[in-house]
């Protein structure tokens, strides 16, 4: 029997909005995984949502067509009832989580079902030592980090030991290490235990390899239903955004091959006698593409500067332990390093919200305070690491004129800059909308209108600006501040993502331990690196040392394509 | 601020809540159930001795300090609305429908009592904030009233969120230019609505979405399976029996006694005192104080509480 | 669950006139106010469970008693700015009385973690607990259109019961006679505080009461929505509801 069976669903929101599915027929048998795919909007949260019962019992709504689980329609049975077999993790873990502690946390779900309390005290015993939480069994919830409560998140799902488990952009607000720790969670209990898994996920190269099955929506409907590697080829063709990059870049390239992974690829290009197997040494070092000869005004004054910048928080825990570095016009640098690694601390001791134990901090030549801030509005734009925070007013246009008017850019013209603005960021029609309503895509773009309105800002800072984003969105970001970099503002990005660093910044720095270990072209420091090098640099940089880009791959892999094939 | 709970291995700590709770409502009616001066003193002294040799000094002491000056309002303010008793210290002017604002010996004596009074129940109390777990007070709320309990752990999970996101948002504001640091209080008030309004826009999108997780996590109508953990122990007993001793034995002395009054006159406070007042009820708050002691110090007894 | 409500009710009514008649222990006031004080928080607990509220009331009042919680924490050392008061009230008037009560109640429960709890703390959940228990009367009566004025005037009148709510506590406890006088005593030293107060909710209600009630209200509605099945055609077409 099938596990799940959605028959024929057409479904509209009670509010506002067009039919979010449209003729969605889909049968799920035990055992799968099934990776859901699809740009914002295309019905993928709301297939979720199907499948254990929060439509219709939650959100309400119209809709037509059924879904039967194990047999049940999911109409009649009590979203209850429909807990015990369908468990969820959602995106976020800060909205989701209800109780205190991780132990209490585990047991929610148990203690609604009613189970006999020595059940229940097995049952958690269970998931903290099978997901390796019994050391933060009674940590205040609050204070896990992110990557730990969508831990307990999926340790609670996962206690009533449901038939399926079904996971919502689990990873989205993660660093990498916690996205691959969680994804290999799931992996790992969806092999043991048999569990059926259906997740959305937008880190693709993570996830499509371990899928047994993709579905990809567009609109409201399945636009394709296949196996990864099928699924791989149709999305490069069709919706390129959403196919592996390693696939995506081998399929452009006009090859037949549709590897999944780095070593996938490789071991394609091995069979083609490409890889004649040794790894060639130092790779020398690409030109900087640092623009000062575009430096307005021939200014040569440096931006921003830190020496010997220490910090502790008065909570306890030292943040930056002697940063030293400085920031000159035009300069596009990326800072990289693990959580904790001080990274935030620099943003905001750099802005002058927080105020450096020992060392010097100039920013365009002054020492950085929050009264000073309102004076350098014109000419210094932050993006928050959560958008969420940057929003005060009720409407995406309101917000826009708000910062306009912080930066001193009203006037006439004001209003035509702005829609132009909008026009370039693609977004049009979002203007009377909420931007906390928006996707988060969405509002990262409307934040980065708002940094980029003219005046030009001359120092443009972004605290980790693609978390959350997926392909298509990152792209458009990267294009955004591509041409804000040509126009010669100087940018200071914060990011965990890799590929998106190598794409914009001319300097790479990584920090640890509070300190920058290392800095210089982004070529040499990420070229140079096992795990903070772009997929493309780990699949074909011995072939072509510096490869850091996913065209530079394209034509070089159509090079390769043409040389092995004769 | 004051400090919160924080773990330690003391007696408190260790207690069932319920026995907890009790030890510190005994500690608590202690001096408030007797009348007379000398016992409310004694009561104070041994609440201190109990915080003091139980380990619980360090987290209590910002509540003491608290009290002192509660205290001290105390002993202030009675003698200023209160002009009975027959030794007048200084004459006052004489009021319309007050009357003469007279200070009399009495009252300053009666307010130093109250003093002593408010000072240790606060004592008392601040065992309470420091060394019982809010999260086992609320599973035993939760027993009688599983919904309040349940909007009171999230109230307590959400709330270190929503002073970061405050935070965060300041400083995004802060960054984009918005002069919140700066003018009068008026301006800055103002100047922070803004955020404010969306503070609470975004918390209802958060409980929007909390509320599907609990959907989806099976909480609806119906029966539920309460959470308990803590079983009681021979220490929890040993607590909870000297603890109905002290409350038992003050009640009956207050039941059979006549009662301590400071006007017109003081009484004499010996004058009352027997076997059942206050010896009784002494020695065991003292026993109290030796059990907690053993509980840090004396292995022997701790292995067996 | 009624039965044990009632049961509360009776035992504080009991309490109360053995307490008067001068029985030993419940003439004792500082301990007897206290009892009273929980028995009567517990009534109110009790009712709030009756109702058996759902997810999204549960989750809507643990968010709005962190967020008063966290007013109050915040603006602690500034005397009369009290949020907590405004945003109880408003809790009530859009919510319904129970809600309101339960935000409040939990208002001081929370904030008192981090401010200290103490003898005070009862009386506090039922001062803030009853603010939000008035707006939701007050909101009930005008059937859940927002009356700014209306909001305005109770958060002051609650700016003055409060204190004196306080000062019952305060006075019931240790101060001696208990004579109406000293009560007025106790009443006249804390004034300028219960002016504050009052102030503080007026500027906070006029300011922000019209924008917050109306935000309650509509988060309330979007979740009143019905489902409905529908043939495809239907809800493509987006006909009736939409």
């Amino acid at each position: 029997m099938a596990l799940v069976e959605i028959e024929d669903v057409t479904y509209r929101y009670p509010r506002g909005g067009g039919p979010a599915l449209s003729g969605v027929g889909l049968v799920l048998r035990e055992g799968e995984f099934v990776l859901v795919t699809g740009p914002t909007g295309s019905g993928k949260t709301t297939l979720l949502r199907l499948l254990n019962g929060l439509i219709p019992h939650f959100h309400g709504g119209r809709m037509s067509g059924r879904v039967l689980v194990e047999g049940r329609d999911t109409r009649r049975t009590e979203p209850r009832e429909l807990a015990k077999r369908v468990g969820m993790v959602f995106q976020n873990p800060e909205d989701q989580l209800v109780t205190t502690t991780v132990e209490r946390e585990i047991a929610f779900g148990l203690q609604n079902a009613g189970l006999p309390a020595p059940v229940i005290a097995k049952r958690v015993e269970e998931m903290l030592a099978g997901l390796g939480l019994s050391r933060l069994r009674s940590r205040f919830i609050p204070e896990l980090s992110g990557g730990e409560a969508q831990k307990t998140a999926l340790a609670a799902a996962l206690a009533l030991h449901p038939a399926l488990l079904v996971l919502d952009e689990p990873t989205s607000q993660l660093d990498p290490l916690a996205a691959e720790e969680l994804l290999t969670m799931v992996r790992r209990i969806h092999e043991e235990t048999g569990t059926t898994v259906v997740m959305t996920e937008h880190r693709l190269e993570r996830c499509y390899h371990h899928a047994t099955r993709v579905l990809h929506m567009r609109e409201g409907r399945i636009a394709f239903d296949g196996t990864p590697r099928e699924a791989a080829r149709w999305c490069s063709l069709n919706d390129g955004d959403f196919a592996p990059p390693v696939a995506r870049v081998f399929v452009r390239a006009g090859w037949e091959e549709v590897p999944l992974t780095v070593n996938g690829a490789r071991s394609v290009l091995r069979g083609k006698g490409c890889l004649n197997g040794r790894r060639r040494a130092e790779p020398e070092a690409p030109g900087d593409t640092e623009c000062v000869s575009r430096a307005r005004g021939g200014e040569v004054a440096e931006l921003a500067r830190m020496r010997g910048v220490h910090y502790r928080y008065p909570e306890g825990g030292t943040a930056l332990r002697g940063v030293d570095f400085s920031l000159g016009p035009c300069s596009r640098l990326a800072l990289l390093g693990e959580n904790g690694a001080g990274k935030s601390t620099l943003l905001r001791c750099l802005l002058g919200l927080l105020r450096p134990d020992r060392g010097k901090v100039t920013l365009m030549g002054k020492t950085p305070s929050p009264r000073l801030l309102p004076e350098l509005a014109p000419s210094l734009a932050y993006c928050p690491q959560n958008p969420a925070s940057f929003f005060v007013a009720s409407s995406v246009r309101d917000e826009l004129r708000r910062t306009m008017r912080l930066r001193g850019g009203e006037g006439s013209g004001a209003e035509e800059e702005m829609e132009r603005m909008m026009e370039r960021l693609g977004l049009q029609g979002l203007g009377e909308r909420d931007p906390r309503d928006l996707s988060s895509g969405e509002r990262e773009k409307v934040i980065l209108a708002a940094s980029l309105l003219p005046p030009p800002p001359r120092l443009l800072v972004l605290d980790e600006p693609t978390r959350g984003l997926d392909h298509r969105c990152k792209r458009e970001v990267v294009e955004a501040l591509r041409e804000c970099g040509e126009e010669g503002t100087t940018i200071l990005l914060v990011t965990h993502d890799v590929e998106f660093a190598a794409s914009m910044a001319g300097r790479a720095a990584i920090m640890g331990c509070g300190a920058i270990i290392t800095e210089g072209p982004s070529g040499e420091v990420l070229g140079d690196s096992l795990f903070y090098s772009p997929q493309v640099n780990r699949l074909l940089g011995d072939l072509r040392p510096g490869i850091m880009r996913e065209e530079e791959a394209v034509s070089f892999l159509k090079e390769v394509r043409e040389v092995c094939g004769r | 601020m004051l400090p919160v709970y924080r773990e330690r291995d003391t007696l408190v700590h260790a207690l069932h809540p319920l026995a907890a709770l009790l030890l510190v409502g005994t500690l608590a009616a202690s001096s408030l159930l007797a009348s007379d001066p000398v016992w409310a003193a004694a009561a104070c002294l041994l609440t201190l001795a109990f915080i003091g040799v139980g380990g619980n000094w360090d987290g209590c002491r910002p509540f003491l300090r608290l009290g002192m000056w509660m205290a001290a309002i105390m002993a202030v303010i009675n003698p200023l609305v209160n002009h009975q008793g027959e030794h007048v210290l200084v004459y006052g002017p004489r009021l319309p429908w007050w009357g003469a604002m007279d200070i009399t010996l009495e009252a300053l004596l009666y307010g130093a009592y109250a003093g002593v009074r408010v000072f240790s129940v606060i004592a008392a109390c601040s065992l309470l904030a420091t060394a019982v777990s809010p999260d086992e007070l609320l599973d035993l709320l939760s027993r009688l009233a599983l919904r309040s309990s349940l909007a009171a752990a999230l109230a307590v999970r959400l709330y270190p969120g929503m002073v970061a996101e405050a935070h965060r948002m300041r400083e995004a504001q802060l960054a984009r230019g918005e002069r919140l640091a700066e003018g009068g209080p008026l301006r800055r008030l103002q100047a922070h609505l803004p955020l404010w309004h969306s503070l609470f826009r975004g918390s209802l999108d958060r409980a929007a979405s909390i509320a599907e997780a609990m959907t989806a996590r099976g909480f609806g109508s119906g029966g539920r399976t309460p959470w308990k953990r803590r079983t009681a122990q021979p220490r929890d007993l040993m607590a909870v029996s000297l603890c109905l001793v002290v409350l038992g034995s003050l009640a009956a002395a207050q039941a059979v006694g006549s009662g301590y009054s400071f006007f017109p006159r003081p009484d004499d406070p010996l004058r009352s005192w027997s076997p059942l007042m206050p010896f009784l009820p002494a020695l065991a708050l003292l026993s109290l104080s030796f059990l907690a002691w053993s509980w840090r110090r004396w292995h022997w007894l701790r292995s067996r509480m | 669950m009624r039965a044990l409500r009632y049961s509360l009710m009776a035992g504080a009514a009991l309490a109360f006139f053995l307490g008067l008649r001068g029985a030993p222990f419940f003439s004792e006031w500082s301990l007897n106010s206290l009892l009273l004080a929980v028995l009567l928080l517990a009534v109110l607990f009790l009712r709030f469970e009756e109702r058996e509220p759902g997810s999204r009331e549960l989750a809507a009042v643990g968010l709005l008693a962190a967020l008063a919680a966290g007013g109050r924490v915040l603006f602690a050392a500034v005397p009369g700015l009290q949020p907590a008061t405004f945003l109880t009230i408003a809790a009530g008037y859009a919510l319904g009385a129970e809600p309101g009560f339960m935000v409040g109640a939990l208002t001081a429960l929370l904030s008192n973690i981090f401010l200290g709890h103490g003898p005070w703390t009862p009386w506090q959940m039922l001062g803030w607990g009853l603010a939000g228990a008035a707006g939701g009367l007050m909101g009930k009566a005008f059937r859940g259109r927002v009356r700014v004025p209306a909001v305005a005037g109770l958060g002051t009148a609650w700016g003055f019961l409060f204190g004196w709510g306080m000062n019952l506590w305060f006075w019931l406890s240790f101060v001696r006679p208990l004579t109406l006088r000293s009560f007025t005593a106790a009443c006249a030293a804390s004034l300028p505080f219960d002016l504050l107060h009052a102030a503080g909710n007026l500027f906070f209600a006029l300011l922000l009461a019209g924008p917050v009630i109306d935000m309650l209200i509509r988060f309330r509605e979007r979740f009143s929505c019905e489902f409905e099945e529908a043939s495809a055609e239907a809800v493509l077409d987006g006909r009736g509801t939409g």
